[in-house]
């Protein structure tokens, strides 16, 4: 089942001179549990790109549908709860509230939906994460790698169409990278999570089902 | 050094919104400090010079002088100038009301009547031993004009001398019209050879040790008598005697204290936003290697170069706003209200300015090393994670927010708990601001409460007495007078004063050991009433003469009100006035009282042949209105309606009218008997000195407001500039506008809750002392000033979130985490 699509997506910075065309006229679909690593060099798009899927910024032209609904045909309310239901988002930098402590963290998106937290469901992701003995710690209190996994578990926490990674590790030494990237494989396979992963490592890369590659805001390849 | 003052440089002008946030802190504690330095300074020295202005600047009058001694008088070290004044005699004037005034002439040179306050309306100053100028006051009621010639026998008599009269005729020539402070009947002639006496008026050097000089000038010179300019002395040696000065001194330095407090608060939270915002900055370069001590320095060097742009900002803006200030004052009510003045004029001098700049400068160097010592503090990786502050207490959010306030109101709860320290800055703006609105308004309502007793300020314009005169078809023209507001009533017993001189109607007295016996009037002789002596008691035939003053119900509701007595409480009793206005809060020989009652003791007396008794409620000197303020003697207020059968007659009414003048004008038509009094004009002169230190007050207050405001607006903001990246990320995530908005309001509410809490008690604790060691009345809690806080600070609050929210809502989610992170 095709859960995303993309067509003839641009997105344009600035004005007349200082015009920059990030993207330009991108087309792609990805399937239901697919994992697809996109790559290309700094500056060719990668992180428009998948805001832009995130729907956390506006397009200059071109769709995004997933699951078959335009996301950018609904106000920035709508596309808030569409955010918080259906997309999980992992940054670089972690991006962690620094008040709230990792539990806290994690639940956030339902918390925003006023939904139960149910307690099973939150130790098992918690164990998935190796993160049972650091609950109620703050981000500040805790490693790179500790962080990132924090973060990993506030996108999957929803079970949202898609994941989006930019990056996710950029800031991290190989052995944490590692342990990373099998964590989104390890929920790529037992929970069937659809996964978009920016990466500038290749090692990385193919590990993935597919891999696109982008070079000034046009889809070059797709393997 | 070099690289870390070029970044300095730099982020000055890349962050020029920060800048200037900076600039503006240092700008308005200066300009506020110096704005309250010349205002302290203008009113101290109008105060002054509305006194010169009548009565002329002198220290002391050295009266009857020798010609010789004046001559030594001149050489003493002490005394800057001599201004002789020649009294040459009495001389009487009729007028065309068959009055008879008496009339003094004095002679002096046109340059010493400027001084002594003199002041010529009309035609010129007489020159030749021919010319004579009038005062107003006596040129009045009379037939005499400008160029009128005149013939006065003047007495020139010195009532020392043993001399029974000494009467000569002279024939003048008037020039002229002048005036004197309180309008009393004199003439000034142009020559002095032949004078009565010569007076010496005396400017000191250097008035502020007047305390060792002047006793001994007196020793000296002093033949006859001498008199020390009191209030001109005291008003220049900050040495007041006088309660009520006392107390206007006390709030000023109270204003200058929140001024101070104010400012302190401006120009630390200036640096400590500024520094804050450059943490990142500091953070960064700590970890590049840059020292402690480069640190600091350029700490200092952001703090030398913003002063030297803020403070004479400051300044100037702070001398504008004065005259400013002045300006719209005196267009205001220039004309109309300052008959003595005329005009209220800016005091400029140099002191205030260097002190403002003074304090400034400690100011800013305090401030810059606090804020020193936090950048020392600079854990880099700690700033680079952005994690400063942050406690990981385990907090149970209480249910009712969870429930009510949801998702938003959890996260504000521990935001709030947990990160104290970003709020710091806020909540001690607002605690600041409520604190000294609090404090700055109850000082306030003293100083005015206190400037209405000062000036008597009266309810009524219109005074009448002698109405028992009156028949009853006159009586029911002066009740059927319209044009009235309201008016007051007292009731007398006798008429002493008023009629011939019958004393029943009293009560009488018969234990004379109630009367007070005193060193100034002996009334009591062995034991019986002196019959030469009566004082104000009218002590005669064995017994003393209480008058008895009975108020119309609305008239004895108002005095128990003014008095603070409770009038359930006071069936049956009455009020004994037995003291001087002025003798409340001072020790004085003249402040001697006529009886010995205190409150609850009972008085007894005879009154129409029946025997009376009357429990004291209160021994005051607070006069009631209705009841006339001109003698001095003792009364015993009751309420008429406790006393109907007494036979009391309607003696005295303040009228509140309208149009004054007019009804004045038609009193005088009734019954020529009537004793009519016009107070429109003095009200008028009263209420406007009045409506100008209220004036002055509430701009003060707007002042303190105002920069209150702009702090607590640059303390959110630059809050919320520092949360930006926390907002985007909850935004990310999947926040809604409306939730984020609800976050946000909710914590400002639960923040601004805090300040409060905490800024009204220290309000209340402030206003509190302010009654107690200042005004010395008692204590009452600010109920009006605390709600008005209240509202404020929730609107204001919320109104500051919403602009710097709209500011950063209208940013890019990406971007703004993007700026962050790089
Ligand atoms: N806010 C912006 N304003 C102007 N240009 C931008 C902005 N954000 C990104 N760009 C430009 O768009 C291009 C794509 O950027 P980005 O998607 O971040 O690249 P990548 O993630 O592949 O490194 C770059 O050339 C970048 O300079
Ligand atoms: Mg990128």
């Amino acid at each position: 089942m095709e859960i995303l699509k993309v067509e003839n997506l641009t997105k344009i910075y600035g004005k007349e001179e200082n015009e920059v065309i990030a993207l330009d006229h991108v087309s792609f679909s990805i399937e239901k549990g697919e994992f697809v690593a996109i790559v290309g060099a700094s500056g060719s798009g990668k992180s428009t790109l998948l805001h832009l899927i995130g729907g956390v910024d506006r397009p200059t032209s071109g769709r995004v549908y997933i699951e078959g609904k335009d996301i950018y045909d609904s106000d920035d309310d709508k596309l808030a709860i569409f955010r918080r239901r259906q997309v999980g988002l992992i940054y670089q930098f972690y991006n962690l509230i620094p008040i709230l402590n990792v539990e806290e963290n994690i639940t956030l998106p339902l918390d925003l939906d006023n939904h139960k937290i149910e307690k099973e469901k939150l130790e098992e992701l918690l164990k998935l994460l190796g993160l049972e003995n650091r609950k109620k710690h703050l981000p500040n209190e805790l490693s790179g790698g500790q962080q990132q996994r924090t973060s990993i578990g506030r996108a999957l926490i929803t079970n949202p169409a898609l994941i989006l990674a930019d990056e996710p590790t950029g800031n991290l030494d190989s052995k944490t990278s590692d342990e990373i990237v099998h964590l989104l494989k390890k929920a790529n396979k037992e929970y069937k999570q659809t996964i978009i992963m920016i990466t500038h490592n290749l090692e990385i890369a193919s590990c993935a089902d597919r891999i696109i590659k982008l070079e000034d805001g046009k889809v070059i390849e797709v393997k | 050094m070099r690289a870390v003052k070029r970044i300095v440089f730099k982020n000055l002008k890349l962050n020029k919104k920060r800048t200037f946030g900076t600039i503006l802190g240092i700008t308005l504690s200066t300009m506020l400090i110096c704005t309250v330095l010349i205002l302290f300074f203008s009113f101290y020295h109008i105060i002054i010079a509305s006194n010169t202005n009548s009565f002329g600047y002198y220290h002391m009058k050295v009266g009857s002088i020798h010609k010789d001694e004046l001559e030594t008088l001149k050489l003493n070290r002490d005394i800057k100038e001599v201004y002789p004044v020649f009294s040459i005699g009495v001389s009487e004037l009729e007028t065309n009301k068959k009055e008879i005034k008496k009339v003094l002439i004095l002679s002096m040179d046109e340059d010493v009547s400027k001084h002594l306050g003199y002041k010529l309306l009309d035609g010129k100053y007489p020159e030749t031993e021919n010319e004579i100028v009038f005062s107003t006051h006596c040129i009045k009621d009379t037939l005499y004009n400008i160029g009128d010639t005149i013939t006065l026998n003047i007495n020139m008599s010195d009532f020392k001398s043993e001399e029974i009269s000494k009467a000569v005729q002279k024939t003048y020539k008037i020039v002229g019209i002048a005036e004197y402070g309180e309008g009393r009947p004199y003439a000034l002639v142009g020559d002095a050879k032949d004078y009565m006496a010569m007076d010496a008026y005396i400017v000191l050097k250097d008035s502020r040790n007047y305390k060792e000089v002047l006793p001994e000038i007196e020793n000296k010179y002093c033949n006859s008598f001498c008199q020390q300019n009191e209030f001109i002395l005291q008003m220049e040696s900050f040495d007041f005697e006088n309660p009520n000065i006392k107390i206007v001194f006390g709030i000023g330095s109270a204003i200058l204290f929140i001024v101070l407090l104010m400012s302190i608060f401006s120009i630390r939270n200036a640096f400590m936003i500024s520094i804050t915002e450059q943490m990142k900055l500091y953070g960064m370069l700590r970890s590049v290697g840059a020292t402690k001590r480069q640190l600091k320095k350029s700490v200092i060097l952001e703090g030398l170069l913003l002063s030297i742009i803020g403070i004479p900002v400051g300044i100037m803006f702070g001398i504008l706003l004065i005259y400013l200030l002045f300006f719209c004052v005196n267009i205001i009510v220039g004309e109309y209200y300052f008959e003595n003045m005329k005009y209220l004029e800016v005091y400029l001098s140099i002191y205030p300015i260097l002190i403002a700049s003074l304090l400034s400068i400690i100011n800013i160097y305090f401030s810059s090393s606090s804020a020193v010592r936090k950048v020392k503090k600079i854990v880099p990786i700690e700033v680079l994670k952005n994690s400063g502050g942050i406690t990981s207490k385990n907090i149970k959010v209480p249910k009712w927010i969870r429930k009510y306030m949801k998702i938003g109101g959890t996260i504000a709860y521990k935001n709030l708990k947990r990160s104290k320290k970003k709020y710091r800055a806020t909540i001690v703006s607002l605690i600041i601001c409520v604190f000294s609105f609090i404090l700055a308004n109850s000082l306030i309502e003293g100083a005015l409460e206190s400037a209405r007793k000062r000036f008597h300020i009266k309810d009524y314009n219109i005074f009448v007495q002698n109405i028992h005169l009156l028949n009853q078809e006159e009586l029911k023209q002066l009740e059927n007078l319209n044009d009235i507001h309201t008016s007051y009533k007292a009731y007398y017993s006798g008429y002493l004063y008023h009629s011939e001189n019958k004393s029943d109607g009293y009560l009488e007295i018969y234990d004379l050991s109630k009367i007070k016996s005193n060193p100034y009037f002996s009334i009591i002789q062995d034991g019986e009433c002196d019959p030469d002596n009566q004082g104000y008691i009218h002590c005669t035939s064995g017994h003393a003469n209480l008058l008895i003053v009975a108020l119309d119900n609305k008239t004895y509701q108002r005095y128990l009100k003014e008095l603070k007595l409770d009038a359930h409480k006071m069936k049956k009793k009455g009020i004994l006035i037995d003291l001087l206005p002025s003798c409340e809060q001072i020790e004085s020989s003249q402040c001697e009282r006529d009886y010995v009652y205190q409150e609850n003791d009972i008085i007894e007396g005879i009154y129409h042949g029946e025997k009376m008794s009357f429990e004291v409620a209160k021994v005051t000197s607070t006069i009631p209105l209705g009841v006339t303020t001109h003698e001095r003697s003792s009364k015993l207020i009751v309420a008429l309606s406790d006393y109907p059968d007494m036979n009391l007659k309607l003696h005295s009414i303040g009228i509140d009218a309208k149009n004054p003048y007019q009804t004045y004008e038609d009193i005088m038509k009734i019954n020529e008997k009537l004793d009519v009094y016009n107070y429109a004009k003095e009200q008028r002169r009263e209420l406007s000195f009045f409506y100008l230190l209220q004036l002055l007050l509430y701009c003060f207050l707007f002042l303190i407001g105002g920069i209150a405001v702009i702090n607590i607006f640059n303390t959110i903001t630059s809050n919320v500039r520092l949360r930006q990246n926390e907002f985007a990320i909850l935004k990310s995530i999947g926040m809604t506008q409306k939730e984020f908005h609800q976050m946000i309001v909710l914590e400002a509410i639960f923040y601004s809750v805090k300040s409060l809490i905490i800024g009204i008690g220290f309000g209340i604790l402030g206003s509190f002392m302010v009654s107690n060691y200042i005004l010395h009345e008692k204590f009452q809690i600010p109920y009006s000033s605390i709600l008005i806080s209240i509202i404020f600070i929730f609107l204001f609050v919320l109104l500051v979130m919403h602009y710097s929210l709209s500011k950063i809502g209208k940013q890019n989610i990406i971007e703004t985490i993007r700026n962050e992170n790089i």
